[in-house]
Formats: C-alpha cells, sequence, structure tokens
C-alpha cells in the first residue's frame, strides 16, 4: 500500500488571540501544529502500512515553515515528505489548493489510498479533500471514522447522523479523517532525532 | 431533490414557498452515491444554469458540494450562516464563521457561476407551510454516468435515539464536562436535556473518557453548533470547546470554578456544585410546568 497523506501546519487555537480593535487575528508569534485531524489520518495511514506494508509519504502546501511540521509527521510514522511551496499560492482558495495538491499527487504517482483531514481549523471548509478527488477522478469517503482494507478493496466507517455507515470503496480512493479512536502516537527521542535529519524533497513543478 | 422520496420533499418544499421544484427519483438513488449525486446536479445545472445553487452543509451536503464546485470549476463557500447580497455587485454576499466564530467571513464569487455555498442546517427558520400551495414539479430522467459507482453504502449502523434533534439542528443544547467525574452522572445532563427537549453534547475530555460517544463531541475537532440556549454543565470551556459553540444565542454555564474560562462567554453564570444546581433546576422547570398547565 503507498498512502499519501495531505496535511496542513495550521495556527494553534489554543494561543489564537484577537485584536479587539481590528477585530482580527493577531497571527504573530502565535505557535503552529500540525492540523489536528490531519494527524488523526496519519494515525490511521501509520497502522494501515504497519499491518500492511508499504510506505506513507505527507504532503504539505505551505511556506517553508510547514517543513517544521512535515518532520513531526516524519517523527510519528512517515516514510517520505514533500513540501510544496511558492509565493504565488499565497492566498489560494480550495479549488485552486486542490488543483495543486493534486497536481502533485499526479506528479508523485503511483498512491493507493490519499488521507486528508475532514478540515484544517481555522477555515473549517472541508472542501480540498474531495475537490482533490475530483481532479483525480477517483471515489471518495469524507467524515470517515476507521477503515481497513481487503482483497484490495477499503472497508470504511463513515460518520452519520445516526451512528455510522459501512461504506466499500474501490481503490485508488481518498478519504477524509474525522476524529478516530486512535489517538496520534507520540515520537520518540530516537524518532525525532531521525525526523530532524531527514532530507525533505521541496517542489516547484510548475516553475518548469 | 433527489431520492427515494424526491416527490413528497418537492411538496413540502412548495408548500414552504418555492416556486418550482425539479425531482430526481428512482431505485439508485436510494442512499447517497457521490458518483450519482455529483453526476445529476452537474446534469442540473448544465441544463437550467442557475447563477446561485445553496446546499444543505450536511454529512451528505458537504461531500457533493466541492465535488460539484470542482466539476464545474467554481468557487463554494463552505457552511454559511448568513446571505446576502451585495450591493455593489448584485453578487451572493456569503457569511460565514472562521476560526470558531471568532471572526465573520464575508465572501463573494464574482468571476464564475453558478456561484455556490453550504448552509449551516439550523441557522434559518423553516418558513411557515402553506397546505393550499401549488407550484409546477419536473422529473428530471438523468442516466448514471457509468456502471462504477465507487462506493456503497453496506450497512447503516443507528447507535443514537431517533426521537432528539441532531446537535447541528437542535434549538436547546446541554453538555456536560469532565465536571460530571464519572460516566454514570451523565444522567444529570440527560435529565435536564430531558425535561427541556434539548439534545445532548459533550466537551471533548468527557469522550476521551469515553463517557459518551464522540458523535456528541462540541468543539473544534467535534461538532459546530449554534442553538438558542447552550448550557454547559462541568465544562470549562477550553478555546477549542468554544470554538464549537460560541455562536450560540444564549449560553448558561455551571461550574464551581468561578474562574472557568466558560464564564468569560456566558450569558448566565452559575458558580455552583452541578451536583445540586442541576437536580435543583430539573425540579423547578418541572414546578414551573406544573404551575402554567
Amino acid at each position: 500500500m503507498n498512502i499519501l497523506v495531505c496535511m496542513k501546519q495550521v495556527p494553534d487555537t489554543t494561543e489564537i488571540k484577537i485584536n479587539p480593535e481590528t477585530n482580527t487575528l493577531i497571527r504573530a508569534g502565535v505557535p503552529s501544529i500540525v492540523n489536528p485531524f490531519d494527524a488523526y489520518a496519519l494515525e490511521l495511514a501509520v497502522r494501515l502500512k504497519e499491518k500492511h506494508g508499504g510506505t506513507v509519504t505527507v504532503l504539505s502546501m505551505g511556506p517553508d515553515q510547514a517543513i517544521a511540521a512535515l518532520r513531526e509527521c516524519l517523527s510519528v510514522g512517515a516514510d517520505k515528505a514533500v513540501l510544496v511551496t511558492d509565493r504565488a499560492f499565497g492566498g489560494s482558495d480550495t479549488l485552486a489548493t486542490s488543483y495543486i495538491l493534486s497536481t502533485c499527487v499526479k506528479k508523485l504517482g503511483g498512491f493507493d489510498l490519499i488521507f486528508t483531514g475532514k478540515q484544517a481549523i481555522g477555515g473549517d471548509t472541508g472542501q480540498v479533500g474531495p475537490e482533490m478527488a475530483e481532479h483525480l477522478n477517483i471515489p471518495q469517503v469524507t467524515c470517515l471514522m476507521d477503515v481497513e482494507v481487503n482483497d484490495g478493496k477499503l472497508e470504511a466507517k463513515r460518520e452519520h447522523d445516526k451512528g455510522y455507515e459501512m461504506v466499500e470503496c474501490s481503490l485508488p480512493a481518498l478519504v477524509s479523517v474525522i476524529k478516530t479512536d486512535y489517538e496520534p502516537r507520540y515520537p520518540s527521542i530516537r524518532s525525532k532525532m531521525a525526523a530532524n535529519k531527514a532530507e525533505i524533497t521541496a517542489k516547484s513543478w510548475w516553475r518548469s | 431533490m433527489i431520492g427515494e422520496n424526491a416527490r413528497e420533499i418537492a411538496e413540502m418544499a412548495i408548500e414552504s414557498g418555492a416556486d418550482q421544484a425539479l425531482i430526481v427519483e428512482g431505485e439508485e438513488y436510494k442512499t447517497y452515491n457521490t458518483y450519482l449525486h455529483t453526476h445529476a446536479l452537474e446534469t442540473l445545472c448544465d441544463k437550467y444554469r442557475p447563477p446561485v445553487l445553496l446546499i444543505g452543509a450536511t454529512i451528505n451536503g458537504r461531500d457533493v458540494g466541492p465535488r460539484l464546485a470542482c466539476r464545474l470549476k467554481t468557487g463554494l463557500t463552505a457552511d454559511c450562516t448568513a446571505l446576502g447580497i451585495d450591493e455593489e455587485s448584485g453578487n451572493v454576499a456569503w457569511t460565514r464563521p472562521a476560526f470558531g466564530g471568532n471572526l465573520m467571513a464575508v465572501i463573494l464569487c464574482p468571476d464564475t457561476r453558478p456561484q455556490l455555498g453550504t448552509v449551516r442546517p439550523g441557522v434559518f427558520k423553516k418558513p411557515k407551510r402553506n397546505k393550499g400551495g401549488t407550484g409546477p414539479i419536473s422529473v428530471e430522467s438523468i442516466q448514471a454516468p457509468g456502471k462504477d459507482l465507487g462506493t456503497q453504502i453496506m450497512e447503516l449502523v443507528r447507535t443514537i435515539k431517533e426521537d432528539v434533534p441532531k446537535l447541528e439542528e437542535a434549538e436547546i443544547i446541554v453538555s456536560g464536562g469532565r465536571g460530571l467525574g464519572a460516566p454514570e452522572n451523565f444522567s444529570l445532563v440527560r435529565d435536564l436535556a430531558a425535561e427541556l427537549g434539548a439534545s445532548v453534547g459533550s466537551s471533548r475530555a468527557a469522550v476521551d473518557a469515553g463517557w459518551i460517544p464522540y458523535t456528541h463531541q462540541v468543539g473544534q475537532t467535534g461538532k459546530t453548533v449554534g442553538p438558542k440556549v447552550y448550557i454547559a454543565v462541568g465544562i470549562s470551556g477550553a478555546i477549542q470547546h468554544r470554538a464549537g459553540m460560541g455562536s450560540s444565542d444564549t449560553i448558561i454555564a455551571i461550574n464551581k470554578d468561578p474562574e472557568a474560562p466558560i464564564f468569560d462567554i456566558a450569558d448566565f453564570a452559575i458558580v455552583g456544585d452541578l451536583f445540586e444546581v442541576v437536580p435543583a433546576l430539573v425540579q423547578q422547570i418541572r414546578q414551573s410546568r406544573g404551575v402554567t398547565r
């Protein structure tokens, strides 16, 4: 199983302060974290890899600072990390972001399963995942609670207003993950050190 | 309307003020499928070219919305809580909360059509139904896009009792947190909720402790709610929780810690032991009912 996890670095909202005069966010000095839903997605992806073999690649679009978040992902089970970055991407809406990320997916190639978090905190749109699936012309399961792969098919537990539904899905596919029963693991000192030394690919294909 | 009972719902929509309804019905639409529903909406958009399309921000609405927006190469505003018209341009002004309601963003989609938005359930009052209302209902027959449907729902497992409204649509929510101390004490929250016809919510702490399933969690990694009344019982009010309920009309907080951050946003603050306050509240509600009846 070759798995891709799309991850966004977000400001830690426990630290968010509002400027009372302008009523806007004060972003300066606010620490950044891996988007919580993406952390659940990564944990689920790593568990699948541990069971079925394969690799987990983490892809993020953002400024250079996002490398810190990618290293965090490497320290908790991801094998590779790719940053896609360009000044021109600043201010992208969901359609633009999904186009950029899906283009990266095509260039990297060979993924059986793509994970995203349900939504990024702050924006809370939850649109980039399904829009990527549309660009890639693959099926999607949103609001995923748990997942298993059997006989080359995905068996997904999906949130429902009255409980949950079991959904079967062909591969390749994209899933967006809500909070699961599996708390994201903590890194060990050893895995943290390895992640700090790891090489992170920064891509800017569209310039060529 | 797409689905098995599309006609019934179309009639309801017309009685509620719609001028016209389009229905897509058939066996294949009995359960939700991303490919089928996206294809049906795409076909209708191509045929009727609507300048604006609203979709409910339900679990499935937020599954099909972005898929459709991407196919039509247009913008989609997620989870709107207010709608208006931008006077200068005549475009829809979509209002949505960001950062847990700390900021409100107004979004325009000036260059592409249709203008798409998903609208948060429960933020608008349902219009009064006029039983005599009539209007054309056209049946649209739409060919499935192919045999490969990608996903198939195998089973629906119900874990939630049917007689309470969903958290996102509830008018009153009673939520319990760590202050309850033990899973069995959630019965206090349930009693109060039952008395008010309210839905039961919880903080993340109570979910993580295994006292109540995740479907009840309100907050940043749970549900975003906006009821008329939100009663927080034994919830300290971490910013992640407030992100999910800060836009409630009236917030009543019961907590024994006067410094609890929930009191910063509460309209009514009850500083006291929830094990005394909640039963007293339940009794008071019962008594006042007895008097008015």
